[in-house]
């Protein structure tokens, strides 16, 4: 509904927009700026950028649209502004996955992107509903574990517990990968 | 692999993905979900659909079977809503319950319960409902309850209901049944310095028990050490062993392969609400958790053992720190069979009384 709003040029779409993803986007930013007002600008920015693509574009999922501008923008000025002040959480989360995606594969970093990519979905489509949300609220809407408690009524540790199990089942969902590749 | 490349792979996660996570996302602040059972149900009720006759289903329904209920608006609407049966109040055990507010914002419902004792003072601002609760609704929805307020010159306790409706249909009009058969009332917190244990010159344990009954494990701390490294857990030792506070004994403390364990008792916990934590203090005032802790029962399966273990080695002068306890103890526990079933709609206080309860 919010998409046929767009395509009609509709003043309503923005305000439609916001109201319903609004404050997924404000926390998808904050979790990597950590700065409210840099988070503001971002969601901004991404709205206007789904005002400036839709249409011709018609995603089939306006939430996912709209998050992964967010999330793309929000990055991006995390590593243009952050230079010397990171965002522990936000590096730590990067660190915590990296491990488990490092791979002895000699490919282009861009290819190994796209091959682990793939293969990353994959792997997601073998978990349980509630493992596999814990996962991607932590690593790709960059959620604290104390945050992910609170949104799925799970206490810290088991949370913990959860990510540390879906790393190393990950891990090894990859080894048995490349071994056979 | 660089961290272009590490962002690269999470973001080519897929769209399905992203959307199913975005209903944990969205949700607001503590969350509790209760479903009983109702896929199952749901689904029994459809496959005996065409067994049941409307004289059937509309006993069903005014019975306040609520999967019969949702059968019944889909056939016989109108009839559904006269049959729906709306219990504002109730009473049991001396103690009453009632919906005192309902408000629609959007698709959250806010509802507030009361709690008050007509006979006493049994209930007051500690009144927790022990996870006794149940929410059951006629949609597709995501339910929390917390304790909201305390009332002293009524003596009630309120309670909010939260609904967010997740399936896109229409809050308002829909059912809802609340129920609660347990209170606990009157716990007490403790959070202070447990004097009598000294990290200095600490025991090194090697009588040590290793068939445990285990209740669970956490790692609050951050921590990440696999409870299979712990080769096992320590004997009470009653030359140490002391009571902070009714319902807690702090039962030994010592070092175990290069790590400190502490372990409390909570005595009682099937009846009482009986639990805490141990932490130390580094001599900035810091806290610092355990890397792992490790609950087992005792031996008739009443009480339980949590047994607190750090990784001496990470922390700095641990000589020096001090070992405080939080614990949550005590209250009287009230049960009942409370139960008020409403439908969703904006409700006020004094169109209680209209509606009779």
């Amino acid at each position: 509904m919010i998409i046929r709003l767009f395509y009609q040029r509709s003043e309503d779409a923005l305000a439609e927009l916001d109201r319903k993803y609004g404050k997924i986007c404000a926390a998808t930013a904050y979790n990597i700026l950590k700065n409210k007002e840099d988070a503001e600008e971002c969601v901004n920015d991404a709205f206007l950028a789904v005002w400036n693509t839709v249409p011709p574009r018609k995603p089939e999922s306006l939430l996912a649209y709209v998050c992964r501008i967010v999330r793309n923008l929000s990055l991006k000025k995390y590593h243009y502004n952050m230079a010397e002040k990171r965002n522990q959480q936000y590096h730590v989360l990067l660190e915590e996955i990296g491990e488990c995606l490092e791979s002895g594969r000699n490919v282009e970093e861009e290819m190994l992107a796209r091959e682990l990519a793939g293969e990353l979905n994959a792997f997601l489509g073998t978990l349980k509903k509630k493992e596999r949300a814990v996962f991607i609220l932590r690593y790709w809407y960059c959620f604290s574990v104390a945050e992910i408690a609170d949104k799925t009524g799970m206490k810290v540790s088991a949370v913990r517990v959860s990510l540390h199990r879906t790393r190393k089942k990950m891990s090894r969902y990859l080894e048995q990968r490349e071994d056979r590749v | 692999m660089n961290w272009k490349t590490i962002e690269s792979i999470v973001n080519g996660i897929e769209e399905r993905y992203i959307c199913e996570a975005a209903e944990y996302a969205a949700r607001p602040g503590k969350f509790r979900r209760r479903f009983i059972g109702r896929a199952g149900r749901a689904a029994a009720c459809i496959a005996g659909i065409v067994m049941m006759s409307a004289s059937s289903l509309a006993l069903a329904a005014a019975a306040g079977s609520l999967p019969a209920y949702d059968i019944l608006c889909g056939i016989l609407p109108e009839t559904a809503k006269k049959l729906a049966p709306v219990h504002l109040s109730c009473e049991d055990n001396g103690i009453r319950m009632e919906v005192e507010a309902v408000h629609i914002q959007e698709d959250t419902a806010y509802i507030y319960i009361s709690l008050q004792d007509l006979e006493g003072e049994r209930i007051d601002e500690t009144c927790d409902l022990f996870d006794s609760y149940s929410i059951r609704s006629s949609g597709d929805s995501v339910e929390t309850c917390t304790r909201a307020a305390f009332d002293a010159q009524s003596g009630k306790t309120l309670f909010l209901i939260q609904i967010e409706q997740a399936d896109g249909k229409k809050l308002e009009g829909q059912r809802l049944i609340f129920s609660v058969s347990e209170l606990l009332n009157g716990k007490q917190k403790l959070d202070e310095r447990l004097e009598e244990v000294s990290l200095e010159n600490l025991e090194e344990k090697t009588e040590l028990q290793t068939e445990i009954s285990e209740r669970g494990i956490s790692m609050a701390g951050g921590g990440t050490l696999p409870v299979e490294q712990i080769r096992g857990f320590l004997k009470e030792d009653e030359n140490q062993a002391f009571s902070p506070v009714e319902g807690v004994t702090v039962t030994a403390w010592g070092m175990v392969d290069g790590r400190l364990h502490i372990q409390a008792h909570y005595e009682n916990i099937r009846e009482t609400d009986n639990h805490g934590c141990l932490y130390l203090k580094d001599q900035e005032g810091k806290s610092i958790l355990s890397s792992l802790s490790v609950s087992f029962w005792d031996k008739e399966q009443t009480g339980s053992y949590e047994e607190y273990i750090f990784e001496a080695e990470e922390i700095r002068e641990l000589e020096q720190c001090s070992v405080w306890g939080y614990f949550s103890t005590g209250g009287e526990r009230i049960t009942g069979n409370w139960k008020v079933e409403f439908p969703v709609e904006n409700l006020e206080v004094e169109n209680q009384e209209e509606a009779g309860n």
